[in-house]
């Protein structure tokens, strides 16, 4: 459940009524975890800051044909994020299936955000081969504390499919962890 | 970290039971994914970047909004032209008034927008001066953009040299406050090396198109144009009718007024009955609620055309509300209720709340509204929003900005501790600051710039009953401005020893 369900509710709608302030609010309210949806998903700082203002421009754009009722405004926010980051990669790399940075090898950010990068390589075992949209359940669900419903609404999908999704990423990780281990202990044996 | 993966846990039961068998595999799974999270904080500079452009987005989409222009069109409309002359002025003014207010105008515009200049652009930040720049370009603070944009790193004019009072002859002689406050926050890191201090460029200067029609315009026979190169300074435009409002704008300080014309008040009611001023003060009772203050402020910027985009949430200045309620029962009666509330818009720069020094709210768009009719009696403090930038040396020293607001904030209340009494002062808890701007003022030669310095807003936690204490302590991150006030400052510890 977001929190701030209600004050974005009011902020949108003041939005409408022409006090323009009010998407200020907005944007000082999700800035950072949009940003850190989108460096999740691309590991760069700049491209991440570059993808996120594309994604709060074009939001402000739209944001006059949004509608309360088909959904709160954090799903909205990230869904167009989460577009914005595969337009991105499709326009660079057009002939590829690509949807973000997980499935472009060695294109972390290493010089840089050090910490963070030590941080994601420890799990990058695990998601690097999911598919995009899988990384994108565990993102929004374990790293952004989105609600399935919210979920569900970003990625076009029904909230019992999210779900499913989750459980089947975490029953694969937990068999590739199997498989792991037993490769290792095979190779102590040998 | 457990309750979050418990929940996940039992959402993924619900829909998969047999992941149940492998809990004991699961959690640390999830716990690992959870660690991974990016912590990496967005850069603040970027952050406020992307918001300017977001705010000026918003700006540049209002192409069909009402104009300020309108508002002054209405706000004439019927007044009696004495003079054909005189028509012919006004109807310049207007006419010029309503282009360059306009968002379209390229003079007096409300949009922030802020333009980089060297490190130390603005002289030394000791907010005295006493012929103190040695050898500097600039004479004076009204200088262009355009100067200061091009003026080279490290430069911008100003020799520093002598005639700086000594610090310690600056602190005025104050009473000894009653308030001890102590600083129960989280510990401050301070890293960076340097604060972006930003100055106001206050006015448009001269109007050309003013100008040179009064040099060539005879007034009943007297020749402008005799009294050499005239400029226009101030304008002031009085509406009439009831609905009348008068406009001031300054434009060298960059500074409109807007206020209703009073015919209920003073001198100038003439039916007694319905002055004001003979009227008793409006009763608590009669206080309408918040929302509907600030709804009668939103609609009248609305109807007129006045940018907000630079403001934030408008909040209810109620520091009658704070005194009301620290009066006794039996004394309310008594108590002067307000006849107009202010509803305030704080200014944001950078993303950052503006505080004043010793202010009970941040600074900003101030709007009064009526408490008995809810008519909007007043607008102050629309400014134009250009500013410069320069880069100052920070204080890094997160102890002596504490100590610094333990004192009650720079410039503010010096508590000296020699008399051992601090335990008969009451004591005010001071929380974990947020970053904003300390608006001050540098007065050098004869004009005076208008600072806004970065700052931490120390929030006070709780006031002492009967107190009527500022919100917040607010102490700027500048190192000139530190070093001039507190010279040698201790912690407050070592000055009561």
């Amino acid at each position: 459940m977001n929190e701030y369900a209600d004050a974005d509710f009011s902020a949108v709608r003041r939005f409408h009524d022409g006090a323009s302030e009010a998407f200020g609010e907005l944007y000082d309210r999700y800035a950072e975890g949009i940003f850190r949806f989108v460096y999740a998903k691309t590991r760069h700082r700049e491209t991440a800051e570059d993808l996120t203002s594309h994604a709060f421009i074009k939001a402000l754009e739209h944001l006059p044909s949004f509608k309360s009722e088909l959904g709160g405004f954090r799903a909205w926010l990230y869904r167009i994020a989460r577009n914005t980051i595969i337009d991105h990669y499709r326009t660079s790399r057009p002939t590829s299936d690509i949807e973000d940075a997980w499935d472009i090898a060695g294109n972390s950010d290493t010089a840089k955000e050090i910490e963070t990068q030590i941080a994601l390589r420890k799990v990058e075992k695990y998601l690097k081969d999911l598919t995009a949209e899988q990384r994108d359940v565990v993102f929004l669900r374990l790293w952004q504390d989105l609600s399935y419903a919210e979920i569900a609404q970003i990625l076009g999908k029904s909230e019992a499919s999210c779900k499913m999704m989750l459980s089947r990423v975490l029953s694969k990780i937990r068999k590739d962890v199997l498989v792991m281990l037993l490769i290792g202990l095979g190779r102590v044996i040998n | 970290m457990t309750h979050d993966i418990k929940n996940i846990l039992s959402d993924l039961y619900q829909i998969d039971p047999s992941l149940r068998e492998h809990e004991v595999k699961l959690q640390p799974l999830i716990s690992e994914l959870l660690e991974a999270r990016s912590d990496l904080a967005i850069n603040p500079a970027f952050r406020n970047r992307l918001r300017m452009i977001l705010m000026n987005k918003i700006r540049d989409q209002k192409v069909a909004k009402p104009s300020l222009g309108r508002f002054f069109a209405a706000g004439l409309a019927g007044r009696s032209m004495y003079t054909m002359a005189g028509a012919l002025v006004l109807i310049l003014v207007v006419a010029v008034s309503v282009t360059i207010l306009n968002r379209g105008g390229t003079q007096f515009a409300f949009e922030q927008d802020i333009v980089k200049s060297g490190n130390n652009a603005f002289g030394p930040l000791t907010l005295v001066s006493e012929g103190g720049r040695g050898g500097g370009q600039e004479t004076s603070g009204q200088k262009s953009l355009d100067t200061v944009a091009t003026a080279p790193s490290g430069t911008g004019g100003y020799g520093g040299g002598g005639g700086m009072t000594k610090p310690s002859s600056l602190i005025y002689p104050v009473p000894q406050p009653s308030y001890a406050f102590n600083y129960a926050g989280d510990p401050i890191s301070l890293t960076d090396k340097s604060v972006e201090v930003l100055r106001r460029v206050k006015g448009v200067g001269s109007m050309p198109a003013f100008d040179s029609f009064l040099g060539a315009f005879d007034v009943s026979g007297i020749n402008l144009n005799s009294f050499g190169a005239s400029k226009i300074q101030n304008l002031v435009l009085a509406g009439g009718g009831d609905d009348g409002y008068t406009i001031t704008i300054d434009f060298f300080e960059g500074f409109i007024g807007i206020s209703k014309t009073v015919f209920d008040w003073g001198p100038r009611c003439m039916a007694p009955e319905k002055c004001l001023d003979n009227q008793p003060s409006p009763t608590i009772n009669q206080m309408p609620a918040d929302e509907k203050l600030i709804n009668a402020a939103n609609k009248f910027l609305k109807e007129h055309g006045i940018e907000t985009s630079a403001y934030g949430t408008p909040i209810i200045q109620d520091d009658w509300g704070v005194a009301y309620e620290q009066t006794s029962p039996e004394q309310r009666a008594m108590f002067y209720i307000p006849d107009a509330i202010t509803v305030l818009y704080p200014l944001v720069l950078n993303g950052q709340t503006v505080y004043e020094q010793g202010g009970m709210f941040p600074m900003g768009l101030q709007v009064q509204v009526s408490v008995r009719n809810l008519i909007v009696t007043g607008v102050w403090n629309m400014t134009l929003q250009r500013y410069e930038s320069s880069q100052y040396e920070a204080e890094t020293d997160s102890a002596k900005i504490i100590s610094a607001a333990e004192r009650g904030g720079w410039g503010g209340y010096v508590i000296m501790a020699e008399d051992g009494h601090t335990s008969q002062r009451s004591q005010v808890a001071l929380g974990t600051p947020s970053r904003g701007y300390l608006r001050m003022w540098n007065y050098n030669d004869g004009s005076n710039d208008e600072l806004y310095v970065p700052a931490l807003a120390f929030p006070v936690l709780k006031a002492p009953a009967g107190s009527y204490l500022p919100r917040y302590i607010v102490i700027p991150l500048a190192k000139d401005l530190m070093t001039q006030q507190y010279p040698d400052i201790m912690p407050m510890k070592g000055v009561a020893e």
